[in-house]
């Protein structure tokens, strides 16, 4: 199970200050198993976007260099009670969408 | 003989329409407002600067002070290195992150329609001190760069 992506928005100076967390390994497919030896395969988020009233208005592609738990913070032309939505898939084929509103 | 023939040219179309059809369906030709082109492994497996900025299509680019780079100069956990790029170019649509020492190069490419003012913050991980780069491109299909250098304590790639 994957944990639910943390979504703050706020409107501030006229626009929403928009900051996210993604719950992921992002392992980069290069760091040892400590015991065995193996190589952990890479595990990362390969793509995201970021919808605003269901418009889409921000898609990222990712490799395994972006850290643990990525992280982006943005500022969006919007609105107080606009609904921001995000959508990520990774190279397993995982995929997660989650929402929040902007709020005042 | 002429029956063959026809058949052969029926199956022919019959499959070029069946290709387009699919094509159509993933998203090949449907207009997006922000232009989701897949993700594509050989982006994200490139070592030198050149061949990055080959496979994301920048054949020209100028250095421009109006893309600023807001990274520590002093990196103590490369698993951690907090990134922010700023612009004050308004037709920008598109920022990458580089990072010129990375085992790949390329972190993070990120596009965004003009709802989103091109400030964007993100944390990369670094395997070494090296320098970042960030590839700005506007709507007019100019790309411009920007390059600051961090030094990095403990890497955070292989580790």
């Amino acid at each position: 199970m994957t944990k639910a992506t943390k979504i703050r928005a706020k409107f501030k100076d006229n626009l929403v200050d928009f900051r996210m967390l993604m719950h992921h390994e992002m392992e980069t497919g290069l760091r040892k198993n400590d015991r065995t030896g193996e190589v952990i395969p890479a595990w990362f988020i390969k793509e995201f976007s970021i919808a605003l009233n269901s418009e889409s208005i921000f898609s990222g592609k990712l490799g395994p260099t972006i850290s643990k738990n990525p992280y982006l913070r943005c500022k969006i032309n919007g609105a107080v009670g606009d609904k921001i939505s995000v959508n990520w898939t990774d190279n397993k084929g995982n995929k997660r969408i989650d929402q929040a509103v902007v709020k005042a | 003989m002429v029956n063959k023939n026809s058949k052969r040219h029926f199956l022919k179309v019959s499959s070029g329409l069946a290709l387009f059809a699919k094509f159509a369906s993933i998203g090949f030709l449907v207009p997006t407002i922000v232009q989701a082109s897949t993700w594509k492994k050989t982006w994200f497996s490139t070592v030198s600067l050149s061949d990055t900025l080959k496979v994301m299509g920048v054949n020209d680019f100028t250095e421009s002070e109006r893309v600023i780079i807001s990274a520590p100069d002093t990196a103590e956990n490369g698993a951690y290195v907090g990134v922010s790029v700023e612009t004050d170019i308004e037709t920008a649509e598109m920022v990458a992150i580089l990072v010129e020492k990375n085992p790949n190069m390329l972190a993070g490419y990120f596009e965004f329609s003009s709802k989103v003012s091109p400030n964007i913050s993100t944390k990369i991980k670094m395997a070494e001190s090296s320098n970042i780069i960030t590839v700005v491109k506007t709507s007019n299909n100019d790309y411009f760069m920007a390059k600051k250098s961090v030094n990095v304590t403990l890497g955070g790639c292989g580790s």
